[in-house]
């Protein structure tokens, strides 16, 4: 009967090309969709952590309170001994200081007068340590354009569109004008060493400069202290679950609420605004399913109404020969499994296809991406990546939509009158 | 008549709802027809021929009075219970043929076994068979379209009588041929009236069919008014 059914179907196209199309169509968009948040997700929580939150982040209290004017003064002061604290407590990761302040740069002409000035975000960092991971983390060696890494704590790269806007060279001396962590003025001179290019719209089109801890700390007067420590699994494997002990173990032995300067310590998606991103990413094969689902469902409903109205002899005659009503009703959902199924693997196909090319040219986004912030961090270019899920993802609503559509539509024959359908079959 | 009775009615009514009232398609008819006759029901349009042959068939059921064939009351009969005996002692011809139009002149004829569970090779044999009978084995692969009206309704005649019924119940099966492919399909059921010994139950008004009838029961709304044997 299975064969019978078959040979049905691959003869008849009106039965069978418009519902396979919508089945092709709609796998295939589900696999690229799958494949697209597979490859940008783990971009995401990388290039997030690595350039703002880290795996954890830990602040004083008051500064978290307070986080979005970076107020310098309620920074910690004590990183190296917290930092010791978190070493040995969780051998398996490794902590970072930064500082992150604002400022303004006043660029000189060849006379040493103001030639141009532009409020800048800065991130100071362990640069020029010889152990130090952060050039890796940063993604630094690879995005340097132009001359290189700072050698000196007064060294900065400063991103490339702004050298461009600014007729900024490397080897030129430029001038931060800040406040301390005292709040009084602070005038510091720094060399550019090198211009950047992240691929990060968020970072390259931004007045970004990079700059060693040290000098930060000696600019901002700040001797020891960090406005953050972020915290790194050694194999960059983040979890929620795997962070939240940590952050636990922070919040309950660290923090202390009667000091405004003790830690707290928050996971990846809770320092910013990846935690419903994250949680949709989750849940993104269900979502994606029950949307093509009901797309596909409403399309194929009808295309079994109107297949049904056509075939309405055919139905009238398999009763008249014998065949049971629960039986030609089962045959109708075999032949919505068959179409699902061939729809499916082609639109699978298509789809893998959709996600190599993501995977290997990617998508340049840039200009979109200029917007974002909130410590979300992803690349210019978005690719894809052919993940697990993209084999099976199809399937879910290719085998699904067409099972339902036959289900509702089929329907209308079930419970219509033998005679009925015989009487019809014969006009 | 012969001695066995096949079908047996006794007063037979049908009614349909029709503009909220109730239509009076059959009245009280009683008749029995026996194994191997060759019968036809004739009479006018909306005389009830076509829902006595459906009553009979057991695609519609009696609003009261009995309905028995092949033993089988029509009335007490569960949707799988008819089904089942329609699948294996009825087959059925029609005035538009009713072929399935993307399977074979073979596959067509092959579909009531395969509802059998018949296995590949019974098919096989039974539908070549069928083919035989009619006379189109060289057809075996072609579809409905490539075939000429007379040769699809020996088509659906073959599909009829492949599984070897107790019954065939045809339902103006000439009404849309031309007077020699009407004889041609009549002698084709004569002959396998006589050779299977199945019985025919034809309902017509078509003067070419009744030549052949060997027993016409007359139909006026919805009474039998006359019953002859030749």
């Amino acid at each position: 009967m299975i064969k019978f059914l078959l040979l049905g179907i691959l003869r008849d196209r009106s039965r069978s090309l418009f519902p396979i199309l919508t089945v092709f169509i709609g796998a295939a968009l589900t696999v690229v969709m799958t494949g697209y948040i597979g490859g940008i997700l783990p971009d995401m929580i990388r290039l997030s952590s690595h350039m703002d939150a880290g795996h954890v982040k830990l602040m004083s209290q008051s500064f978290y309170e307070n986080r979005h004017q970076m107020p310098l003064d309620l920074a910690m002061d004590n990183a190296a001994d917290l930092i010791e604290t978190l070493e040995a407590q969780f051998p398996d990761m490794m902590w970072k200081a930064r500082t992150r302040f604002g400022g303004l740069l006043d660029i000189p002409d060849e006379n040493g007068e103001t030639r141009a000035q532009t409020t800048i975000s800065a991130l100071a960092a362990d640069l020029i340590s010889p152990n130090s991971t952060e050039l890796d983390y940063l993604n630094l060696t690879e995005s340097i354009v132009a001359g290189g890494l700072p050698k000196d704590p007064f060294d900065i790269l400063i991103a490339k569109s702004m050298a461009e806007s600014y007729d900024i060279s490397v080897g030129d001396q430029v001038t931060l004008m800040t406040s301390t962590v005292n709040g009084s003025m602070s005038f510091q001179n720094f060399n550019v060493s090198g211009m950047v290019v992240f691929g990060i719209a968020a970072l390259d089109k931004g007045g970004a400069i990079i700059t060693d801890i040290e000098g930060a700390r000696m600019a901002l007067d700040m001797d020891g202290g960090s406005t953050e420590i972020l915290g790194f699994f050694k194999d960059d494997e983040y979890t929620s679950e795997r962070a939240l002990v940590v952050t636990d173990w922070v919040n309950n032995n660290l923090k202390d609420v009667n000091d405004p300067y003790s830690p707290i310590a928050l996971r990846l998606e809770d320092s910013n605004e990846m935690a419903g991103m994250l949680q949709f990413a989750g849940s993104f094969i269900f979502i994606i399913s029950t949307v093509f689902i009901l797309i596909m469902f409403i399309v194929l409903w009808n295309s079994g109404l109107m297949n049904g109205l056509r075939r309405y002899g055919e139905m009238g005659l398999r009763l008249a020969v014998g065949e049971q009503k629960g039986h030609i009703y089962r045959s109708m959902l075999i032949e919505s499994a068959i179409i699902g199924v061939i729809g499916t693997i082609f639109g699978t196909a298509l789809g893998l296809v959709g996600v190599w090319f993501l995977q290997e040219y990617g998508i340049n986004l840039g200009d979109m991406a200029s917007n974002t912030g909130d410590g979300i961090y992803y690349p210019n270019v978005i690719r894809g990546k052919i993940i697990p899920a993209c084999f099976y993802a199809g399937f879910i609503p290719g085998l699904i939509a067409p099972l339902l559509g036959s289900l509702v539509s089929g329907r209308g024959i079930y419970k219509r009158q033998t005679a009925s359908l015989f009487k019809e079959l014969e006009t | 008549m012969s001695e066995t009775k096949l079908i047996h009615t006794h007063d037979l009514v049908k009614t349909y709802p029709v503009a909220g009232c109730e239509f009076v398609a059959l009245k009280n008819v009683n008749i029995d027809i026996g194994k191997g006759e060759f019968s036809g029901l004739v009479g006018p349009s909306g005389s009830g021929k076509t829902t006595l042959l459906n009553v009979i068939g057991s695609l519609d059921i009696p609003t009261s009075g009995s309905v028995t064939v092949l033993d089988h009351n029509i009335g007490s009969l569960t949707h799988k219970q008819a089904a089942m005996l329609r699948n294996q002692h009825i087959g059925f011809i029609f005035q538009t043929y009713n072929l399935l139009p993307v399977y074979t002149v073979f596959e067509n004829i092959e579909f009531p076994l395969l509802l059998l569970g018949k296995s590949a090779d019974d098919r096989k044999k039974m539908v070549n068979d069928a083919l035989e009978w009619v006379g189109l084995s060289a057809k075996a692969d072609m579809r409905p379209a490539q075939l000429s009206g007379g040769e699809s309704q020996r088509v659906a005649i073959a599909r009829a009588m492949v599984k070897k019924p107790a019954l065939v119940l045809a339902d103006e099966p000439t009404a849309n041929l031309d007077a020699k492919n009407s004889h041609h399909i009549l002698e084709t059921m004569e002959k396998l009236n006589a050779e299977l010994q199945t019985t025919f139950l034809f309902a017509t008004h078509d003067e070419k069919v009744m030549q052949y009838m060997k027993r016409i029961i007359s139909l006026e709304d919805g009474k039998v008014v006359k019953d002859e044997t030749k």
